[in-house]
């Protein structure tokens, strides 16, 4: 910095330190000082600069009234610039010309009068609010290209920021939805309270990690998308929770397509039981030709026994009486079968199984009369709860209770019952349930009647294969159906000390932690 | 053969449809014994004895055809009408192959089992 009739040494090497250009001129323009930043802003050297009109640092039009505002000034008129900043354009020694925000003062004391001006690089503040800008835009772009939801509240909950993806899936526009509370305007109305809690959490955690939550928020249209949401809280300097910041991903699609596979699944349980069914389609057939032949060589036999002079009654009658019967086997067999496939919606919920069989208990207490037994219930004291369609469980366990007291109303077993072989309090069916080793929920119904032989214990599954003089042979194998839709397995095992046991195996349903 | 006293032995599994063939084979005049199984017929049953065979194909045990082998191995030659409850063309043709006499589907006219009788 030189001097030239201009500040003293100690205030020019002041100057020299400071980032703004400082350009000192006296009364008549003439430039007295010219610090370090001026040189680099303008391209002139001091020594070149002091003593030379200031306007050489204007563009065209600045010189020419600059010298005519310095007169007015000194005149007593009014300030131009004075005391005010403002941005003007300056000219570099290369002739390029730019911006920069220029305040001049006058130099107090200063006789003839000195002024001051001081050049800031506005440019540069222009170019870093351009960045700034630039920064901003592409943040906005980074958050709109975004795939998932994102959104931004402050401590109050009140919308600061959200993305393109979150108002496409909103349906609103960010005016819309900017400073109103998130959870009581984009919330669906049933998961406000899950999503406050998820809220609180957060600016109460004193950690960074994320927190996972899922609930419904309802579009402006009424539309509810089921979203899974990791969240953060926003802290400030001092780590104070400001706010919270959302992302959020829209598996709507994905759980319907996982509750259209499951869905899918069941239809495929159906269609395997159908597929049963269809094996045993010719199985059907040749059940129901059973009666119906019968019923026609009965009738048959019944006209060429009333063409002789003196039909034998009691055979004829007792041949109408077949028919009669016959007719009625068949029917129920197509009652047996109409109610294999019905085609119901599986309702599997949680229940205790020894609820179910209590239940059980009391519809059968009249089948039980009926047969002169006792139906006894053995149930394990605690036991893990099991999904299963209760209805459809009843329904097994009703047979096979049923199938056992008809077991133990054949004539062999009323006599061995009746000769003493079979200890204790004869006669009866008992329904039992305990806990096996992996935890799963066993339940037997057992006889104490003759038990299956060989041949009957393998075959005794098979579609129409019955040991019972009036069976269709279909019980049993509905049962399995069923139990088999429930991922498990009827089984036979022969009872002890006598008798028969059929048992399944429900696997235990799994409890979620809470 | 209508010379000679016949029987026709009925063999099925199910009470009514043997019950019912027995009389109707009875209001036709004909001389019937009936059998449960085919075990029971095998061990009741006399070569010597003239007659016909009706017998079901589907049954526990020894099925119809078994059945047919064993009185095949047995050199017996009495003629059998096998009978059925649902019309397995394949098992009719291994029934035939094995020189069943003729194949009945239930339900069927009288007059066709007589006629074969």
């Amino acid at each position: 910095m030189c001097n030239m009739g201009g500040p003293t040494s100690d205030v020019l090497a002041l100057l020299d330190a400071t980032f703004d250009a400082v350009v000192i001129m006296d009364d008549r323009g003439r430039i007295t000082a010219f610090n370090r930043s001026a040189e680099e802003m303008f391209g002139y050297r001091a020594a070149d600069a002091l003593g030379r009109n200031v306007n050489m640092l204007m563009t065209a039009m600045d010189r020419m009234v600059h010298d005519d505002h310095v007169k007015r000034y000194l005149a007593g008129g009014e300030p131009h610039i004075l005391g005010k900043g403002r941005d003007v354009r300056v000219r570099h020694r290369d002739g390029s010309e730019f911006s920069v925000f220029l305040s001049v003062g006058r130099i107090p004391n200063s006789s003839p009068p000195q002024f001051v001006g001081y050049l800031h690089d506005s440019s540069l503040r222009h170019k870093a609010l351009a960045t700034l800008e630039q920064e901003r835009q592409l943040n906005r772009l980074y958050l709109d290209l975004a795939q998932v939801m994102l959104v931004a509240t402050n401590r109050a909950g009140a919308v600061q920021l959200v993305n393109q993806r979150a108002l496409r899936v909103l349906k609103v526009d960010d005016s819309q939805i900017i400073d109103c509370n998130w959870v009581d305007c984009c919330v669906a109305p049933d998961d406000r309270g899950v999503a406050r809690n998820a809220f609180r959490a957060l600016l109460m955690s004193g950690s960074d990690e994320p927190q996972s939550c899922e609930y419904h928020v309802r579009s402006s249209d009424g539309e509810d998308r089921f979203i899974t949401w990791r969240g953060v809280a926003l802290r400030d300097a001092n780590n104070v929770a400001t706010g919270v910041m959302l992302s959020g991903e829209d598996i709507t699609d994905q759980r319907r397509a996982e509750s259209e596979a499951h869905r899918a699944l069941e239809r495929m349980n159906n269609v395997s039981r159908l597929a049963t069914m269809g094996e045993m389609a010719a199985g059907i057939s040749h059940e129901l030709n059973q009666p119906l032949a019968a019923i026609a060589n009965y009738a048959q036999a019944c006209a060429r026994l009333l063409r002789v002079p003196a039909p034998d009654m009691p055979e004829i009658s007792g041949a109408l009486e077949q028919i009669s019967t016959q007719a009625l086997r068949a029917g129920e067999i197509i009652r047996r079968i109409r109610s294999l496939v019905r085609n119901e919606d599986v309702r599997r919920e949680s229940h205790d199984i020894n609820e179910l069989i209590r239940e059980v208990h009391t519809l059968l207490a009249s089948d039980a009369r009926v047969h002169d037994g006792r139906l006894e219930l053995d149930l394990a004291a605690t036991l893990p709860k099991v999904t299963v369609d209760g209805v459809q469980i009843q329904q097994v366990l009703m047979n096979l209770v049923h199938n056992a007291f008809e077991a133990q109303g054949t004539d062999a077993s009323r006599n061995e019952l009746a000769r003493g072989e079979v200890n204790g309090n004869a006669f009866e069916v008992r329904i039992a349930t305990r806990p096996t080793d992996a935890g799963d929920v066993e339940v037997s119904v057992s006889d104490l009647g003759p038990g299956l032989a060989g041949e009957a214990e393998q075959k005794i599954f098979e579609p129409f294969f019955t040991t019972k003089p009036t069976g269709t042979g279909l019980g049993l194998a509905i049962s399995r159906s069923i139990i088999k839709a429930h991922d498990a397995r009827l089984g036979y095992r022969a009872n002890q000390p006598r008798g028969a046991c059929f048992y399944f195996v429900l696997p235990a349903h799994m409890e979620i932690p809470q | 053969m209508k010379d000679l006293p016949q029987i026709v032995y009925v063999v099925d599994d199910d009470d009514a449809v043997r019950d019912s063939l027995r009389l109707l084979l009875k209001s036709a005049g004909l001389a019937c014994e009936a059998f449960a199984g085919a075990r029971e017929f095998l061990s009741a049953y006399d070569p010597s004895q003239p007659g016909s065979l009706v017998l079901d194909v589907r049954m526990p045990g020894m099925s119809g055809l078994e059945m047919q082998q064993e009185l095949n191995l047995r050199g017996a030659t009495i003629p059998v009408i096998f009978i059925t409850g649902h019309g397995d063309i394949p098992m009719a043709v291994e029934a035939m192959q094995h020189g069943a006499f003729d194949f009945l589907q239930k339900p069927f006219r009288d007059q066709e089992l007589l006629d074969r009788v």
